[in-house]
């Protein structure tokens, strides 16, 4: 093989710059739009303070976010006619028991009505309060989309997550350790 | 004369009192009965400016409805939706349109609880600058370059030199004879 035989390839730069302007911009757009889900709603809401609500549970008791200041909350979102707040509802239930004197379970009845949701908690079990939620108000305070959503909430009032679709033992092992 | 003139005196200065009186009564007053309406609305807004008419409360509440995406929707803005989110969401945007914010704050309300995402025409920024002006400027680099080709195209062709006058090619005996004999021809 000689160095004479080698080909030489000629470089068309003004070609090379157009077609690099036009190729790697759109590689970089599809490369960041191809990794984000379309359906998935962002949460903007985690890292920042809770909104503060005031609430009548289903028994009638009025119940504040701010006097559950010092430990940490959970607040899950649900209605009867959801049904995969029905799968999550045994969890929550047990996780309410187990976690008694670290955590404070909060239901808020989510476009239901208090008797439909009394009527199934005398049947499914009920070990925490779930507040009624007037015209969705703090539903939509919280950016509530549909339910089931659970927000975690710290100590300090700041939400720390936000679950979309239903609870179960390995989330609420991973945010609130132990039992 | 002076006895009239004085008692005068002193009745505009009990007159002037009482009516300053009765202005600081009234505001400690007006302040007071202010405070409750602010009940029931998030802690993190601004307080609100004056409320709207009542007849201007329901169109208000369209618009800036319209404006948002129903989050449980294909497609559809929050003032299109019948889903129970997009109510309680409209209820709000009219419970924040009767106290009295503005379409811009009641945005940033949604936007801080859903994300831009909320917004069906979100503000124009980074990114979203190429999309607007990106094809603007294609446009007009193609129609430049059309306009280039174009009057290229017009131009006469006179004073092109053959190749072969140039002396590029060289002239073979039979390309010769056929000129020759095409000159011949011609009148």
């Amino acid at each position: 093989m000689s160095p004479e035989g080698a080909v030489r390839r000629r470089i068309d730069i003004p070609l090379l710059v157009i077609g690099l302007l036009v190729a790697v911009p759109l590689i970089l757009l599809l490369a960041l739009s191809f990794g984000r889900d379309p359906r998935a709603v962002p949460s903007v809401l985690v890292d920042k303070q809770a909104p503060t609500f005031s609430l009548r549970s289903l028994d009638g008791e009025e119940v504040s976010l701010e006097a559950l200041r010092g430990k940490p909350v959970v607040l899950n979102f649900w209605s009867t006619w959801c049904v995969p707040c029905k799968q999550e509802h045994p969890v929550l239930q047990s996780a309410a028991t187990r976690y008694d004197d670290k955590v404070a379970f909060y239901g808020v009845l989510y476009s239901d009505e208090p008797v439909k949701a009394k009527a199934y908690l005398k049947r499914a079990g009920s070990t925490y309060p779930t507040l009624v939620d007037p015209a969705g108000k703090i539903a939509v305070d919280y950016g509530v989309a549909g339910v089931p959503e659970t927000y975690f909430i710290d100590e300090n009032g700041v939400i720390t997550h936000k679950q979309v679709g239903p609870v179960d033992w390995a989330l609420l092992a991973t945010l609130l350790g132990a039992p | 004369m002076t006895a009239g003139r004085r008692a005068l005196r002193v009745l505009w200065i009990l007159l002037a009192a009482a009516l300053l009186l009765g202005w600081m009564d009234a505001t400690a007053a007006g302040g007071i009965e202010e405070a409750p309406a602010m009940e029931g609305l998030p802690d993190d807004l601004p307080p609100p400016g004056p409320p709207p008419a009542f007849d201007q409360v329901e169109s208000l509440t369209y618009t800036i409805a319209s404006g948002l995406r129903c989050p449980v929707c294909q497609g559809l803005s929050v003032a299109d939706s019948p889903s129970p989110t997009a109510v309680a969401m409209k209820d709000r945007v009219r419970e924040l349109v009767t106290a009295g914010y503005t379409e811009d704050q009641i945005d940033d309300y949604f936007v801080a609880r859903y994300g831009e995402w909320v917004l069906l025409s979100p503000p124009v920024q980074g990114l979203a600058w190429l999309l607007w002006l990106g094809p603007a400027v294609l446009l007009g680099l193609v129609l430049a370059w059309a306009v280039a080709v174009g009057t290229s195209w017009r131009r006469e062709p006179d004073a092109v030199p053959l190749p072969s006058d140039v002396g590029l090619i060289p002239k073979d005996p039979y390309e010769e004879q056929l000129l020759r004999e095409l000159e011949d021809d011609l009148p």
